[in-house]
């Protein structure tokens, strides 16, 4: 295994570049950091990047607005120069100019020159990517079909829609018939038509082993389309993973019952209340005390069960629901066994896990406070 | 190669999308047509459209100075009019927003996420950008060359020295549009900031070439008087008399005509110097001018009266004025202006193009270590 190395270049030390190789991944980058701004006042946009995106995958970047997405994208396509950056695209080092051909990059807000037509926009950055004349004129045409705007190929670019424009940016990207695609925010101002066919196109390339790094805001069109996910904030990678890696520890069971009414006190729990009922029909697997308590309004209770291996499964009990923290299905089954051995009706049990956006969340709050995190990048000159 | 390609056939795009381009091209083929399409010469002299013919033994058929004529008009109203001022401020306004379109955000990713390095890439810019002045200048002096060869059948060969003299001229003003667009991005700017300069820098050559035209028209005078007195001191010498009271007076005229000159050159000769030695670092547009003028064969200023004055009405046809005192002074004038037009072309243009490398580089630097 080898490892690609750029440091920013001193007076005393030259930039060093290392090679090296992780074929698995197509970026895999360590410690990328940027500082803007003055000596007196550094703006730290990214502070030590670890990213490892896996060949033939779906990957999304994700961050609030601010939180160094774009800044990230614009080093690996040497847009912008890192304060420090190690590792690879592509098996090369960054900013490689071998690698750059390989790669396809729609940037945000592209400005095509307004002077050229779709399909001269295509030859004009089709030729600087050094993609042959007659491949050019092949894949062209195919690439404004596959965009929808086959049409307007002799049309003026100035005369084209956000959406139109977008779709073009998208071609664009593929002119080279690239291994590794970035798309920064691909599905901006375009209609939900045109986002589910570039839905279908991402999924085209990934069927043909391209690798997608998407970079959006857009939650929900990240969870359709990602394999593999990154949460940026504050110019850090909060959290990275696949979604089931990501989601493992927020998978549950939810158990909803038929409201009952409570046992010795007499009192209804119908929606206000954890039932007597359901406490005694759990008994038999308790692992530990109950703790009672109150949130907005509602009564609910938090117990440990205990599962077939010995663990404990925590359970929370809220009005006629059970949320049981597993994602294994052996340890419902018990549960369900003792609900209705003591009577209990079952309406439905269906396992749940965290959405993108409940991830994000988590990722942009502060666990010490509760409060969302200021966007935008660090004042602080912290590591 | 390819990528070479791409950005000048781009650079053609952008420029017949220019409107000014266009209207550039149209106004040099015009200018060229209204200066060699509407006169012709006779056997009395020139005939400009369907007016009078205007008496000019120097201007009739088939004499020199027709040529001389021809050659003037060229490098003096057209060229030093129309090509290195008004269309030169066209294409310093029409091409100043091309780096800056080039550099601006959401254009400058698309190119430099590519397979090609910074300085390359704005190496090509520029290059596409001196198009424009390349090829107006090139269908200018062309449509100008084939007019007065097919019309006169005079072929002025030297003529075709202002395309790539004026393109090398614009080479060197559009270093400072590109300097200024890789710090500021913004085309206003550039076209500000390139025409200050340019203003600078002529004001700059234009206070040296008279300070060294003064000096060396009082050199000039000051050789002819000293050849008067030498001439007079012979005579007498050889006639072994004293000088007649006429050559007293001639003495006596050159000897304070040598002490006035004298106090000009003592006055204006440092200052010519420091001008000259600071024009060594910058672009030399004004030698460029000078330069086309020697290979165009324009004739001298003293001699270009000359020719105008020989004509009907002219000075030396007319009795009120001494026409040998105007001979001696148009003589000193050519004298000095042909000590001026003896330039060293290596070093003018060598320099020149070394001063606008140096600011292209110093673009370069800027570009390649910058964000976007």
């Amino acid at each position: 295994m080898t490892t690609a190395t750029i440091e920013p270049p001193t007076s005393a030390e030259p930039r060093r570049i290392t090679p090296t190789e992780r074929p698995e991944f197509a970026i895999d980058v360590t410690g990328v950091s940027k500082v803007f701004g003055s000596r007196r006042r550094p703006v730290r946009a990214l502070r030590g990047i670890d990213l490892h995106v896996p060949r033939g995958s779906i990957f999304g970047l994700l961050g609030p607005n601010g939180a160094g997405k774009s800044t990230l994208v614009k080093i690996l396509m040497t847009v912008i120069k890192p304060t420090q950056c190690r590792g690879t695209m592509l098996g090369k080092p960054i900013g490689h100019k071998g690698a750059l051909a390989r790669i396809g990059y729609l940037p945000e807000h592209h400005r095509f020159p307004d002077y050229l037509t779709a399909e001269q926009v295509l030859d004009h950055f089709g030729a600087l990517a050094l993609v042959p004349r007659s491949d050019r004129r092949k894949r062209i045409p195919e690439l404004l079909e596959l965009v929808g705007i086959r049409a307007w190929a002799g049309a003026k670019v100035k005369g084209f829609s956000k959406g139109m424009r977008q779709r073009l940016g998208l071609a664009n990207a593929l002119v080279n018939d690239p291994d590794l695609i970035l798309l920064d925010e691909p599905t901006d101002g375009v209609d939900p038509v045109g986002r589910r066919d570039i839905r279908n196109v991402l999924f085209e390339l990934r069927s043909r082993g391209k690798t997608v790094f998407l970079n959006s805001h857009l939650l929900s069109e990240l969870e359709m389309v990602c394999d593999t996910v990154a949460i940026l904030v504050q110019g850090a990678v909060s959290s990275q993973g696949t979604l089931d890696e990501l989601t493992r520890y927020s998978r549950r069971y939810e158990i909803e019952v038929e409201p009952v009414a409570g046992g010795e006190g007499g009192a209804t729990n119908a929606g206000t209340q954890p039932s007597a009922l359901l406490h005694r029909a759990l008994k038999p697997l308790l692992a530990g005390n109950v703790e009672a308590g109150a949130k907005d309004g509602v009564s609910e209770s938090s117990l440990a069960l205990k599962a077939s291996d010995g663990s404990q499964v925590p359970v929370l009990l809220r009005e006629n629901a059970l949320h049981v923290a597993t994602d294994d299905a052996g340890a419902i089954q018990v549960l369900i066994d003792a609900l209705r051995s003591a009577g209990v009706v079952i309406r439905s049990v269906r396992p749940v896990r965290a959405t993108l956006e409940d991830l994000f969340m988590r990722a942009v709050t502060d666990p010490t406070t509760g409060e969302t995190l200021k966007p935008g990048a660090s004042l602080e000159d912290r590591p | 190669m390819m990528q070479f390609g791409a950005v000048l056939l781009d650079s053609l795009r952008l420029l017949r999308s220019r409107y000014l381009f266009r209207l550039t091209l149209i106004l040099s083929s015009l200018a060229a047509v209204a200066l060699f399409a509407t006169y012709s010469f006779n056997e009395q002299g020139i005939r400009i459209l369907w007016f009078n013919t205007w008496e000019n033994p120097e201007l009739q058929a088939g004499k020199p100075g027709v040529r001389d004529f021809i050659a003037i008009m060229f490098n003096n109203v057209y060229a030093r009019f129309w090509l290195t001022w008004g269309a030169m401020i066209l294409a310093i306004v029409s091409t100043a927003s091309i780096l800056p379109d080039f550099l601006s955000s959401g254009s400058i990713e698309l190119s430099l996420a590519r397979p090609i390095s910074r300085t390359r890439m704005l190496a090509f810019r520029v290059i596409g950008a001196l198009l424009f002045v390349f090829l107006q200048t090139f269908v200018g002096v062309l449509l100008a060359y084939l007019i007065i060869g097919l019309k006169f059948n005079i072929w002025l060969g030297g003529i075709l020295w202002a395309i790539p003299l004026i393109t090398l001229m614009f080479f060197c003003l559009f270093s400072y549009s590109a300097l200024l667009a890789v710090i500021t991005r913004s085309t206003l700017a550039c076209v500000i900031g390139t025409l200050l300069i340019w203003f600078v820098l002529f004001l700059l050559q234009f206070s040296s070439s008279q300070l060294n035209n003064q000096v060396e028209q009082a050199r000039a005078m000051q050789r002819q008087s000293q050849a008067i007195v030498a001439r007079i001191e012979r005579i007498t010498a050889d006639q072994s008399r004293p000088p007649t009271p006429g050559e007293e007076r001639s003495l006596s005229r050159a000897k304070e005509h040598i002490a006035r000159t004298q106090i000009d050159i003592d006055r204006f000769g440092p200052y010519a110097s420091v001008f000259r030695r600071s024009e060594f670092i910058l672009p030399k547009t004004r030698d460029m001018q000078t330069i086309l003028a020697n290979r165009a064969k324009v004739p001298t200023g003293g001699s270009i009266i000359s020719l105008f004055a020989a004509g009907r009405g002219g000075p030396l046809n007319n009795p009120e004025f001494d026409s040998d005192d105007l001979r001696e002074q148009l003589a000193a004038a050519d004298e000095a202006e042909a000590a001026l037009r003896d330039i060293n072309v290596p070093r003018s243009l060598g320099t020149s193009i070394a001063s606008a490398l140096f600011i292209y580089g110093l673009a370069a630097l800027i570009f390649s270590r910058r964000d976007f």
